[in-house]
């Protein structure tokens, strides 16, 4: 089974934000845990933050291996200006979830952060 | 009150020391600052991004910040009228549409308004000769440098920005500076585990940050500008970023990290771009 998400209709031509990721990972997330391949159509959108494919794509890393995201997860027309962003998403989330002390790592910067706000 | 007097400004490494200098000087609550600019001969939009910047810092820290514009050389007035920097603090009149790439202040992220104005006020107006495909793509990366600063650098004016276009020496340049923590701040805390943050050089940090796929958030995607350094090799341009006093450069086709003698807490990063008559798009068009 295949389902398939036009980017551009849930989030416009520019996928930049984190809410807007999350729109995404929301629209397909019920399917792709019970097994199906996503297609995700980037018919016209236009440009591309990393920050968008962490919550679209990256956080799939937190309960499926890379391996299996990246067979399941299909982009379709995806612009070349999203290509690098999506992939750097993908290894980053991967790193973050799988390597401990690279979690402990941020965890510490995210703490300090929370103390100076 | 204190008179901070602005001299020329351009993009040398002395003009970056008088700004950070400003800074230091400003740095302090409750201040009543007048910005004189008596014996400036020019100011580059690197200058309007960061003086409007420190203006809002110096308000943010409970003080007070004028411009004495009477002081300002004519042709210096006009260019701060048109970007609209002039009527944002106060100033008689209004911008319009010109050689200047606006005056903004994001106070908060506003990611879709920054990246049209990237694409359209910056990059789409017909100065350097690109693609639109290559236009957006490069919108994007330097996107990413904006939602870098608001996501690490805690500042709490947000990000200026301005641009220029310099049709005689045929450049297009854009400055994004926030008034946060600086890039070495999160990047010695995130290493702190293995190295002391006392033996971590500015410069060795901004390098950290700048290798791909590096960040100090869950998921982040550190600098990652990978294709803003190969336009620059192509077109000639120019990518600088000043943080603490760590410094990188791209040009040349080569990126190089230094360690500086002055000292600013933010994040400077300046970009000029060549406007020569060759037309750029990405290798998959002509592919």
């Amino acid at each position: 089974m295949i389902m398939k998400v036009n980017v551009q209709e849930l989030v416009g031509d520019v996928c930049m934000t984190s809410e807007d990721g999350a729109k995404v990972h929301d629209a397909y997330r019920a399917a792709f845990d019970r097994g199906e391949t996503v297609e995700l159509d980037f018919v016209g959108t236009r440009i591309f933050v990393s920050q968008f494919f962490n919550t679209a794509v990256g956080q799939l890393l937190k309960d499926y291996s890379k391996d299996e995201v990246q067979r399941r997860v299909i982009p379709l027309h995806l612009p070349f200006a999203g290509g690098a962003p999506m992939r750097q998403s993908i290894e980053n989330a991967g790193r973050f979830y799988r390597d401990p002390q690279f979690r402990a790592a941020l965890d510490k910067v995210l703490e300090a952060q929370a103390a100076e706000a | 009150m204190l008179k901070l007097n602005i001299h020329t400004l351009n993009e040398e490494e002395s003009s970056y020391q008088q700004l950070f200098r400003l800074w230091r000087e400003a740095n302090g609550d409750n201040l009543e600052v007048q910005f004189d600019f008596a014996g400036c001969g020019f100011l580059r939009q690197n200058a309007v991004a960061f003086l409007g910047g420190l203006a809002r810092l110096i308000e943010y820290r409970g003080g007070r910040a004028t411009f004495a514009w009477d002081t300002l050389d004519d042709a210096i007035k006009v260019n701060l009228c048109q970007n609209g920097f002039m009527s944002t603090f106060g100033g008689p009149l209004g911008p319009w549409r010109g050689n200047s790439i606006p005056f903004r202040e994001d106070k908060k992220q506003n990611p879709h308004g920054f990246v049209e104005y990237l694409a359209d006020l910056w990059l789409g107006r017909g100065w350097v000769n690109i693609s639109p495909l290559l236009r957006d793509a490069i919108a994007g990366r330097v996107a990413e440098i904006y939602l870098n600063a608001f996501e690490h650098s805690q500042s709490p004016v947000g990000v200026l920005t301005c641009g220029q276009h310099f049709p005689k020496n045929r450049r297009l340049n854009l400055t994004i500076v926030d008034f946060g923590v600086g890039i070495p701040s999160n990047v010695r805390l995130f290493q702190a585990g293995k190295i002391k943050p006392e033996n971590l050089q500015a410069s060795k940090c901004m390098e950290w940050a700048f290798q791909s796929g590096t960040s100090t958030r869950p998921g982040g995607r550190g600098i990652g500008l990978d294709l803003l350094h190969d336009f620059m090799r192509k077109n000639g341009g120019r990518l600088e970023m000043f943080s603490h006093q760590g410094y990188v450069s791209v040009a040349n086709g080569e990126i190089s990290y230094a360690e500086r003698s002055s000292f600013f807490e933010g994040t400077l990063v300046n970009i000029s771009l060549k406007c020569d008559d060759s037309f750029y798009c990405l290798a998959s068009e002509i592919n």
